[in-house]
């Protein structure tokens, strides 16, 4: 397995763990969710292999746009991730709806109407 | 008494009357004319409602039939679901193809309140169909874990087209 492998494995994971704590600004647009780090954007595409399925690729891009690195979750096959996913492809399905959960703000959105079901009566007309 | 139109004396007074006949009987004709063409267009609306009818029912029975089949697919995935987990390509193949035929089912009955699925149904229809020969290429191998996750998520989305055609349906129903 080689180093860059790895390293890719290591970036998803990081990214579950940022994003499970709501520490990655996504924003979204289409199939795509993406965020800024420094110069750098990170994107991650969800599409379909040729067998239809899906699939999610993970791209660095620089300042002008030019893809500095890019791979998709079947690259990743032969390593499993540190978190309870069997596989990088569940893994990296789960980032994607989280990820742009956070970016369309329907999680602040759900918590907002928890916590004002929770500390108010609400007037529900039915 | 009956030959006085026949004289000379009465000539003008028979003109006179056989005019008004004239006219009396062109104001018979007319009408009629149009009771009877009123006994032909209520005719003819009879025949047309009751063609409506007959097409009102053939609707209802082609939703009901959409229905049925939409459920029978709804229950052709979780077969497909427990045969991921057991990693049986077999049990794959046998049960997207039963899905595949109760799709095939749903876009012939052409109902209108799934019309906004057709391309949806057509794209599903293309990928049961390569997954089937997928399946049945793979059928003495065990499935390995990447392709049963991202099977099974594709067999997700389909169960979210199948939840849709069945809320279009009995929507259109309560309306």
């Amino acid at each position: 397995m080689s180093a860059a492998i790895e390293k890719f494995g290591l970036l998803c994971d990081a990214l579950w763990a940022k994003t499970s704590e709501n520490k990655v600004p996504w924003r979204t647009e289409g199939n795509l969710i993406a965020f800024d780090s420094g110069p750098n954007v990170c994107l991650i595409k969800r599409s379909s292999n040729s067998n239809g399925d899906d699939i999610y690729t993970v791209s660095l891009l620089n300042g002008s746009g030019v893809v500095l690195e890019s791979f998709d979750d079947e690259t990743l096959v032969d390593i499993a991730p540190s978190s309870n996913f069997e596989n990088y492809f569940q893994l990296l399905d789960a980032l994607f709806e989280r990820g742009r959960r956070q970016a369309t703000g329907a999680d602040v959105a759900l918590d907002d109407l928890l916590h004002r079901l929770e500390s108010e009566t609400l007037d529900i007309p039915f | 008494m009956f030959n006085w139109p026949f004289t000379a004396d009465a000539t003008l007074d028979v003109q006179g009357v056989g005019f008004w006949l004239g006219i009396v009987g062109f104001a018979v004709t007319i009408i009629g004319f149009l009771l009877t063409w009123r006994k032909i267009a209520n005719a003819k609306s009879v025949a047309e409602s009751l063609k409506d009818q007959v097409l009102g029912i053939r609707v209802s029975l082609d939703r009901y039939d959409v229905s049925q089949e939409a459920s029978k697919a709804d229950a052709h995935l979780k077969y497909a679901q427990t045969h991921l987990k057991e990693r049986s390509w077999s049990g794959l193949a046998a049960s997207y193809t039963d899905f595949l035929r109760s799709l095939h089912i749903i876009r012939q009955l052409q109902v209108v309140e799934i019309e906004q699925f057709s391309e949806n149904i057509q794209s599903t229809i293309l990928y049961c169909e390569k997954l089937i020969t997928r399946a049945e290429l793979n059928v003495n191998n065990i499935m390995n874990d990447n392709d049963a996750s991202k099977i099974n998520s594709s067999t997700r989305s389909n169960e979210m087209l199948i939840t849709s055609i069945k809320v279009a349906l009995s929507r259109s129903i309560v309306q």
